[in-house]
């Protein structure tokens, strides 16, 4: 099936977001995660990934943004930490690449026109009209942005993960 | 790190000598509700059965779709029959932190 676009609301988006940030972070501090809230819709969380075949720890930066939160799920980019945005095709080495990974894929360019972390709990799977099984479409009632996270982090875990995309 | 800075690192209240001794303390953390749970287990105990006292211990239901994961992504699901033994020694995970996650979709390459 083809899940509906779901509809930006950028108020219930920052509530959300904040509500749900408050309940991820307990006691703790955005620091205490090493996450970056730039603005009240915008969350930046680096992320580490052991990259086994070289031999090194690799880095890279997701920007989740909260405008379709929470009726729908985060937007979520990577994007290069030196310019804080994501240019194709200068950047594509800010975007991991994984193989054979059961349920999410990362695209530097998905049909020519946008890049895609093919997951269900990003707000772009759902902006390319991508197929989608009933019971995998975004549930505010029991997905929050830990969910994509979660679904993010597996594409990066061995076996999938095979360093960066080439430019 | 400096021996003198690792001295005054907090701590949970184990220990490798705790772990040594009793089994290493683990952390559930429940995706959907945004719960988690810490408590030690035996090196005889497997993954599966852990992960049954996390659900008890967090009061949510095991659902049949659920799924189990290291904080860094890697998918535990075959190797629930697995001790705790079985798991750090055989170095299957250096992650002592699971995540229960609910199923995605998504496209293969």
């Amino acid at each position: 099936m083809i899940a509906p676009m779901p509809v930006q609301d950028i108020h219930a988006g920052r509530e959300a977001f904040q509500r749900d940030l408050q309940v991820v972070l307990k006691e703790g501090t955005l620091a205490d995660r090493g996450w970056l809230k730039p603005d009240g819709l915008t969350l930046l969380v680096p992320m580490l990934v052991e990259n086994a075949a070289q031999g090194q720890v690799d880095l890279y930066l997701l920007r989740l943004m909260f405008d379709h939160y929470p009726k729908g799920p985060p937007s979520a980019q990577f994007i290069n930490p030196l310019t804080m945005n994501y240019k194709f095709p200068d950047d594509v080495l800010w975007v991991p690449k994984c193989e054979n990974a059961p349920d999410v894929h990362f695209h530097p360019n998905y049909n020519n026109c946008v890049q895609l972390i093919c997951s269900s709990t990003t707000l772009e799977f759902y902006r390319v009209n991508h197929d989608v099984k009933p019971e995998h479409v975004w549930d505010p009632q029991r997905m929050n942005f830990l969910t994509t996270l979660a679904a993010i982090r597996r594409g990066l875990a061995s076996p999938y993960y095979k360093g960066r995309w080439a430019p | 790190m400096s021996d003198s800075v690792l001295e005054k690192k907090p701590h949970d209240g184990g220990s490798e000598h705790d772990d040594d001794r009793h089994g290493p303390k683990l952390t559930f953390e429940h995706v959907a509700s945004v719960q988690d749970v810490k408590f030690r287990v035996s090196w005889n105990e497997t993954l599966q059965a852990a992960w049954n006292t996390a659900y008890e211990k967090l009061g949510e239901d095991s659902r049949a779709d659920d799924r189990l994961q290291t904080d860094d992504g890697v998918d535990m699901m075959p190797l629930l029959g697995k001790t705790m033994r079985q798991l750090f020694d055989d170095k299957h995970t250096k992650s002592r932190k699971f995540q229960i996650v609910g199923p995605t979709g998504g496209a293969q390459s």
